[in-house]
């Protein structure tokens, strides 16, 4: 292949040949651009590729090291599994958007200066905003609009943070920055509003669950993860970080008990996930940066499991709102066995993935001798298993059975969730080989019995507590509807105020205009008194008083001019 | 699988409720016991990296806790965050 060309690049430019095929052919090529993406990441190894100048600023178009390598294998993972588990869409404009985007997030985790990302920034946003409006209805499509708004003003910030650096440091390397400049802070506000920091998540629960059934799938994995990625390069150890994640943790959690509606639900909790990962960067500590790398890995593995488990609910059912559902169990015993092992896996419990890449970040929050950020981290952990981990299972899949029957989720979809589900367990069973991934070497043990018995008990009382609070019916009630969040203030409030604030407009132009409209009828009554019938100037004259006149004028200029 | 559509699951059998609880219950105790033992240095000792771990059962008061508060600001909240689905068209 290629020497030195961005693997991205292959699922980017191979999106341009999906309209050309049809049938099992696309299928096939789908399928095959993911996997030609590996094979050319695995052969290139690591280093740089590609420095071209321009305009005077070095780029390099392909970079590698070991960190930005675990964002780019999952994300490949996460792009076949994703291509999977969509292969009976017939929609051409899905299936190229789905391979853009996931190869312009590839990419951009592939790219060694702030131009090649901030050119795959706007992609990966331009790209994915076609998953949501496929939906084809007015909600998806207003939903997407605001996602998109959202997604090309970080967009925009970046690239002034691009412009300022440029200026600041003369060259476009990506690299540490620090918040002492007005670049850093650019770059920050652009990374965060991906990240999902507090009060710039709103996009996240807003427009994941209005994708579609396949989009949600393919849009949790990539944004998100691209933007922790792009955080760890830039501000690993940044002290602010540490109380971002900090209520990145702690307050999606609420909304993700009281939700209804699983996708959401798992938007929310997504969210709260990303603030261990941002916790992580604050601390910074190569213990910590190793524990981003994984758990980010993890993460991804499990949401795009329970999003996919969700989804095939949605596709059978029509619906994924707990409201609506019965015992899905009964139609959908796979599906359902997925959903449990996604709820494990997210739970952490042993022999899973997230019990070994937790720990990590755990360990680190430690060793680094943050108690409360540990103690804030642990809540966030009992709130996943309540809200994910036992909310989604036993009141999504186990309700009451209210007589609806549907099909298993079709094959393809189950492939897909058992390659994930395969890997999460796997990484779990011998994280050790996955632990030879990470950028940094760590001599860490997961399987001590002290870790074991305290997870396990965490674990099992959030659950007894979870199985007490149904049983005497104190549990939230979660009822049909929708629960307010921040967004509110943007398409409520401020919404509210602009359509007031045109009003007032309209008034005052309204008075504009009655007062010139006034003037120009006063103007032409004026103009009517003086010219009009009757009026001095209307009066006709004599054709003697008029020959006079002129005689006049024309004698008077013959004596000036001679 | 069953074939008989009468024939009850075992899952939907009134006592159903009662023994998962009652298992969860037997658990909690199971896993609660380490750290009992570990106070009479038992078979099991603790690894604690800070003081607060040192409380016996510490990770399992804490989920129990943590998902008390949870809930209680969950219920607390909910009255004021509660809309119909239509509330934005």
């Amino acid at each position: 292949m290629i020497e030195g060309l961005n693997p991205g690049l292959i699922l980017i430019l191979g999106a341009l040949l999906v309209p050309l095929t049809q049938g099992v052919i696309r299928s096939l090529l789908v399928l095959a651009l993911p996997l030609l993406a590996l094979g050319q990441t695995l052969s290139l190894g690591l280093g740089s590729w590609g420095e071209i100048d321009l305009m005077g600023m070095s780029l390099t178009l392909t970079e590698i090291d070991a960190f930005s390598r675990v964002f780019g294998l999952i994300f490949i993972v996460a792009a076949f599994a994703g291509l999977l588990y969509s292969l009976h869409v017939r929609d051409t404009i899905q299936q190229v958007a789905t391979l853009i985007y996931s190869g312009a997030s590839i990419a951009a985790v592939f790219s060694g200066d702030l131009i090649s990302l901030f050119s795959y920034w706007e992609l990966t946003a331009i790209a994915s905003a076609f998953l949501i409006f496929a939906s084809r209805d007015e909600r998806s499509y207003n939903a997407g609009m605001r996602y998109l708004i959202i997604q090309v003003s970080s967009g925009v910030i970046l690239l002034a943070g691009v412009i300022v650096y440029a200026y600041e440091y003369g060259n476009v390397d990506f690299g540490a920055v620090s918040l002492d400049s007005l670049a850093g802070w650019f770059l920050l506000i652009a990374f965060g509003i991906k990240a999902g920091f507090p009060l710039l998540n709103n996009w996240i629960q807003d427009a994941y669950p209005q994708a579609t059934v396949t989009g949600t799938v393919i849009l949790s994995a990539f944004t998100t993860k691209m933007a922790i990625y792009a955080l760890a390069r830039a501000f690993a150890g940044e002290d602010i970080l540490l109380w971002i994640g900090a209520v990145m943790v702690i307050f999606p959690v609420v909304h993700a008990t009281l939700e209804n509606d699983l996708r959401r639900t798992m938007a929310y909790s997504l969210n709260s996930q990303q603030g261990f990962m941002v916790i992580a960067i604050g601390i910074g500590s190569e213990l910590a940066l190793n524990g981003v790398a994984a758990h980010a890995v993890i993460s991804i593995l499990y949401t795009c499991l329970i999003f996919m488990a969700t989804g095939a609910v949605l596709y059978r059912n029509g619906t994924a709102k707990i409201t609506e559902l019965g015992a899905v169990y009964k139609s959908m015993p796979v599906t359902t066995a997925f959903v449990i092992i996604g709820s494990l896996v997210i739970i952490a419990f042993p022999l899973t993935g997230a019990f070994a890449t937790k720990a990590l970040i755990l360990s680190a929050a430690l060793d680094a001798k943050m108690v409360i950020l540990w103690l804030a981290m642990l809540f966030g952990a009992v709130a996943v298993i309540d809200n994910v981990g036992l909310k989604i299972p036993v009141l999504g899949f186990f309700s009451k059975d209210n007589g609806l029957r549907t099909e298993e989720a079709p094959l393809h979809m189950l492939l897909a969730m058992a390659l994930l589900a395969g890997l999460a367990l796997w990484i779990g069973i011998v994280p050790s080989s996955f632990f030879a991934l990470l950028p940094f070497e760590m001599d860490y043990h997961v399987y001590t019995a002290s870790h074991v018995v305290t997870q396990l008990q965490l674990v099992v009382f959030t659950a007894l507590a979870f199985a007490a609070a149904l049983r005497f019916g104190v549990y939230p009630k979660v009822t049909d509807g929708i629960n307010l969040d921040f967004d509110w203030v943007y398409r409520k409030l401020l919404k509210g105020g602009a359509i007031a604030l045109g009003g007032l407009i309209d008034l005052v132009w309204t008075f504009i205009i009655d007062k010139c409209k006034q003037i120009v009828a006063w103007v032409i009554n004026i103009v009517n008194v003086t010219h009009g019938i009757g009026g001095k100037m209307s009066q006709t004259m004599t054709s003697s008083v008029a020959v006079f006149l002129i005689l006049l004028v024309l004698s008077l200029f013959t004596i000036i001019l001679y | 699988m069953s074939t008989s559509p009468t024939k009850l699951n075992w899952l939907e059998k009134p006592e159903a409720g009662n023994k998962i609880f009652w298992g969860l219950v037997i658990a909690a105790v199971l896993v609660a016991m380490p750290d009992i033992l570990a106070l009479f240095k038992i078979l099991y000792e603790t690894h604690p990296y800070t003081s607060i771990e040192e409380i016996p059962v510490f990770y399992g008061l804490y989920g129990v806790i943590g998902f008390l508060t949870l809930i209680v600001i969950a219920k607390a909240v909910q009255p004021f965050l509660q809309r119909t689905e239509d509330y934005y068209d």
